[in-house]
């Protein structure tokens, strides 16, 4: 396709691009990003953790931050996930806008007392040398009503490019935290857009030779039209109905066992993943155009209300027998 | 007092990046906690305080020049055993004595003799040693810390606190000067003042130790943070105005937008960016929203008003040489736009005219229906207001067919993808898709400007069809509100009414409408929720209330009309608040007239008097009859007041209150001669009640225009 030879003429041109006469490629290439960003991250105790296999709205969701953020023992972790937003969803056309993101991770409990330090030293391990740079810690609360949660934190603003959410949680499944813990949730496309200087996602190099729209843009169009034109209605409905029944089910076994035994095994971890099944379906929906935002508000309300009950039971759990 | 018994404290809190919108407000909270418990602890020199604040994204301070070292000392007197069992016939001290001594801690000799009430007594005197003020000020300025306000805080040690906006990481706390200087021992959280302090975040950590406030501040300034916020302010404005006067342009100054930019650095500069000129193509609100609200940049303009593809932005303590930032927020801004653009072009597929039907997928509240319902319930209310408002230009029928189409048209932006992603534009991008839609250019303004004014400062709209339009989904929205039982009170207002209230005022009054709310109200809920057992008296009555206490809120904090004015207006319950609004004008501009002061002084002599025959409930009411008159001065009283009650009423038709105020003065040296010639409590009660009534009738005419006994003047 000329299309994608073009493409490639400019990833190789961006290759052989030269800086003061040295040779020199720019900015870092997204697979290295996460490669560095991990390497700092595990110097500095964190567990690097896979992606997590079910769809999420964001790496907040995924167990290793939303449980692990329950209950008091301490712990650090690092993780790239990518994160499904229905609604961003632009047919792989628009060079800013996705459906499914990759965000970097981190989740430090409790946060130490230089974690803003921290946090800019993991980005000159990624290139930026603040002499050069402009960097700006902008309020901005960060609330997720279908997790109960919420923070208080910052956009994370680097040259007028907001790069990093950086949140303090203070309450995660209706439950007040103690310790908290601090997330960095680094949003990998804009970073390395910026680091290489390319005006569109999709030119982000992602290795020296493939590009992110090589990747991903396929995949952003047929989502697209799946979430947008095709997604069946009453069986997303249907299917949001029958995982939430299940997770309901669930919870309320639980509350029957008796037995310290009994609760221990029991999987309140499948009733989360239950619920952020759920999750993903209102977002398809919503982006479907199926959802006003009175049932929105309602389909929020039943969500929250299974996270909700969700972390109750992983912190009981946890008290009797783990360390982390 | 020695001068050396005044020494300076210098006290900084370090924190994590502090909100912008919160700064100020927390620094002069902190200076006034910090005088308020300096004061109290005793520790002011010469009830004379001084106490200084300041502020940067990551610090709150506060500087006190002078402050006592310590507590003065205290003479306290104790008072001890009467004299006469103290002391023995010869004059000796007795165990009595000896022993109130010792408890003192005093010597025998000092004690001292005072007569009271009941006779005479033994006193000690004993000092009290004032504390030093190193060992009052740790407390008192944790309290503080603790005491200060913000709009939301955290914890991030324990769930038990402590709680600050953002988390503490260091505190600088100096008493004194140079060599002489202390830390003082402040411990919050888990953080213990020291004598450091760290300058920008581009410093890097590195700790700075000054000695004296000429120190800090010096010290802070080499390390990239100008402490004071109006010295930001100035090197800011310096900045923008170099930059303007080198390319010629004029700046499109957003004051909000300047204080967050000093609120938020520390060392701020500002930079002229540039922008694809292709992007001027995309309205002009549209790219001064996203320059201003998203990545917070001045929009630059030409003379003309005509936008330039340039922005101001503001950097913190860079010098930016190799354009490396400027570069940056290039990039994002070409991105921001092209995103705008993106959503411009979809929206510009479907006309704004062709999305009424999606407004009815567009749920406005979840008891009172869609939009699309809410754009019907606005027609029939349209039809009472344009039904009340009947002028020339109301009248006529393309008027009538603009003022429907707008209420159509008003919320069908609300479902165009720029609105979505920039609510603020909400009003303005209907506008401009009306134009664009080939709208008559009367509507798409009226559509442009009727979510307007906004707030009580905010400009009203630019025409009568605007303000109807603008009145009619505003009165809609409170009228549907109280039908719900959304309606305010006291600091909860869910469905922020009183803000709507308050635009409605400020528009009827500003474009001057005669609009009568109550009778609007009355039609509404008569139209609309007549079938629903609804207790629409009820709800007329509190929506009535509603409206004075908006009037009186608009009168007071707005036009800034004095108490007792605004009360006199208000006490006659004038539905349209244009009216209300020109006769506490009229009243406010003659109060302090001869004339308006001999009017009032009649009123209350009239008053007086019929306060006191009010036992007498009939003597009030009923009609003038003419045949009791006596010749002189009653009739003659009598004769004036049928003339000028004529011409009052037809002045007030005519809303001409000033004047009516004047003229219903001149009844004054009648009023006089009336009350100084004639018995009004006449044994014969015919003419007795004749006379009360004729008070009765002047007092209803002096009250015409405003209630005057409620003013109260100066002069008698």
């Amino acid at each position: 396709m000329p299309l994608k030879r073009k493409k490639k003429q400019a990833v190789a041109q961006a290759l052989q691009r030269k800086t003061k006469g040295k040779p020199r490629i720019l900015g870092l290439n997204l697979q290295d990003a996460i490669l560095r960003l991990s390497k700092f991250w595990t110097k500095h105790d964190c567990v690097l953790a896979p992606s997590y296999d079910v769809e999420v709205g964001a790496g907040t969701m995924c167990p290793e931050t939303f449980l692990r953020a329950l209950g008091p023992n301490p712990y650090r972790v690092a993780y790239a996930q990518p994160s499904r937003r229905p609604a961003d969803g632009r047919y792989g056309e628009n060079p800013n806008r996705l459906l499914k993101h990759l965000q970097y991770q981190v989740v430090l409990k409790p946060p130490p007392r230089d974690v803003q330090e921290l946090y800019l030293e993991s980005l000159e391990i990624l290139g930026v040398n603040f002499k050069d740079h402009d960097i700006r810690f902008e309020e901005d609360n960060w609330e997720s009503p279908t997790l109960g949660a919420w923070g208080v934190g910052w956009q994370v603003i680097l040259d007028g490019l907001e790069i990093t959410q950086f949140t303090y949680f203070q309450q995660c499944g209706g439950m007040d935290l103690e310790p908290i813990s601090v997330e960095l949730t680094y949003g990998l496309e804009r970073i390395c857009a910026f680091l290489q200087d390319v005006p569109s996602v999709y030119d982000i190099r992602w290795s020296d030779t493939v590009s992110y729209g090589d990747l991903r843009q396929d995949e952003e169009l047929q989502f697209s039209v799946y979430d947008f034109e095709m997604a069946d209605i009453a069986v997303l409905f249907k299917l949001f109905d029958l995982y939430e029944g299940e997770a309901t089910r669930l919870l309320n076994d639980f509350d029957q066992m008796k037995s310290k035994e009994d609760r221990v095994r029991f999987p309140v971890r499948k009733a989360f993943d239950l619920c952020l099944k759920c999750s993903h379906l209102l977002n398809i929906l919503d982006a479907r155009g199926a959802v006003s935002v009175t049932e929105r508000v309602s389909l929020i309300g039943r969500v929250r209300r299974l996270a909700c009950g969700v972390a109750p039971k992983f912190i009981e759990q946890n008290n009797w027998q783990r360390k982390i | 007092m020695k001068k050396e018994n005044k020494i300076p404290l210098l006290f900084e809190i370090g924190c994590e990046d502090i909100p912008a919108r919160m700064l100020e407000k927390a620094g002069v909270e902190l200076g006034n906690l910090v005088h308020e418990d300096i004061s109290k602890a005793g520790l002011a020199p010469h009830g004379n305080l001084e106490v200084h604040t300041f502020s940067t994204v990551r610090r709150l301070g506060v500087y006190v020049p002078r402050i006592l070292k310590g507590q003065p000392d205290k003479i306290e007197e104790v008072q001890g055993p009467p004299s006469r069992i103290a002391y023995n016939e010869n004059g000796k001290p007795t165990a009595a004595a000896k022993g109130f001594a010792r408890k003192c801690g005093v010597s025998i000799s000092s004690l001292k003799r005072k007569v009271s009430g009941t006779g005479e007594y033994l006193v000690a005197q004993r000092v009290q040693v004032g504390r030093p003020a190193e060992v009052i000020l740790p407390t008192l300025l944790e309290n503080a810390i603790a005491n200060l306000n913000f709009p939301t805080t955290m914890y991030w040690l324990k769930k038990s606190g402590p709680r600050f906006v953002r988390p503490v990481r260091w505190i600088f706390a100096l008493l004194g000067e140079g060599k002489q200087s202390r830390i003082i021992k402040v411990t919050f959280g888990d953080v213990k003042a020291s004598g450091l302090t760290y300058g920008h975040r581009r410093d890097r950590g590195k700790a700075i130790h000054p000695r004296s406030f000429l120190q800090y501040s010096k010290a802070l300034r080499r390390r990239g943070v100008l402490v004071e916020l109006d010295d930001r302010r100035g090197l800011l404005n310096k900045s923008i105005e170099a930059l303007v006067k080198k390319s010629g342009y004029k700046i499109l100054f957003n004051k909000e937008l300047f204080e967050t930019l000093v609120n938020s650095t520390e060392y701020p500069s500002a930079f002229l960016g540039d922008f694809n000129p292709q992007f001027l193509s995309l309205p002009k609100e549209l790219l001064i929203t996203v320059m201003n609200e998203h990545q917070k940049y001045l929009a630059v303009q030409e003379e003309g008003g005509k936008l330039k593809p340039n922005f101001i932005a503001v950097t913190d303590w860079t010098k930016d040489q190799r354009g490396i930032i400027k570069r940056g927020h290039e990039r994002v801004l070409e991105a921001r736009f092209r995103d705008a653009k993106f959503f411009w072009d979809s929206d510009k597929r479907t006309s704004l005219g062709s999305r009424l039907e999606a407004l009815q997928h567009l749920t406005f509240h979840s008891k009172l229906g869609s939009y699309w319902d809410k754009v019907a319930r606005m027609k029939i209310l349209g039809n009472e207001i344009i039904k009340e408002i009947r002028t020339k230009t109301t009248s006529s029928s393309k008027f009538k067919l603009h003022y429907f189409r707008s209420l159509e048209l008003s919320k069908c932006d609300l479902t165009t993808d720029i609105v979505k992603e920039f609510p603020s534009l909400q009003g303005v991008m209907g506008g401009v898709y009306a134009s664009l839609a080939n709208e008559a250019s009367e509507v798409a303004n009226a559509v442009y400007d009727h979510y307007l004014p906004i707030n009580t400062q905010d400009s009203c709209p630019r025409s009568l069809l605007g303000t109807l339009v603008s009145l009619t989904d505003k009165l809609d929205n409170i009228l549907a509100g109280y039908a719900l039982g959304l309606q305010p009170s006291g600091s909860s207002d869910p469905f922020a009414l009183r803000r709507q209230g308050n635009g409605i005022v400020k528009l009827l009054i500003e474009n001057n409408v005669v609009c009568d709310l109550n009778k609007v109200t009355y039609k509404y809920y008569k139209n609309i929720y007549s079938n629903k057992n609804h207790s629409q008296k009820k709800l007329e009555a509190s929506v009535n209330k509603f409206f004075i206490e908006r009037v009186r809120f608009i009168f007071k904090n707005y036009y800034k009309f004095r108490y007792d004015t605004i009360n006199a207006v208000l006490s006659l319950s004038i539905p349209q608040p244009v009216c209300a609004f020109e006769r506490a004008k009229a009243l406010e501009s003659a109060r302090s007239t001869e004339e308006f002061i001999n009017l009032s002084i009649a009123a209350k002599r009239i008053t007086n008097i019929l306060v006191k025959s009010k036992n007498k409930p009939n003597f009030n009411t009923g009609k003038i009859s003419q045949t009791e008159l006596e010749n002189g001065p009653e009739k003659r009283l009598y004769l004036k007041y049928v003339s000028v009650e004529k011409k009052t009423n037809r002045l007030l038709n005519q809303r001409k209150y000033e004047e009516a105020l004047s003229l219903i003065g001149t009844l004054r040296p009648l009023v006089d001669q009336f009350f100084d010639q004639i018995l009004i409590m006449s044994p014969n009660l015919i003419k007795r009640k004749n006379r009360l009534v004729i008070l009765s009738r002047l007092e209803e005419l002096f009250s015409s225009v405003a209630k005057i006994s409620e003013i109260i003047t100066d002069s008698r």
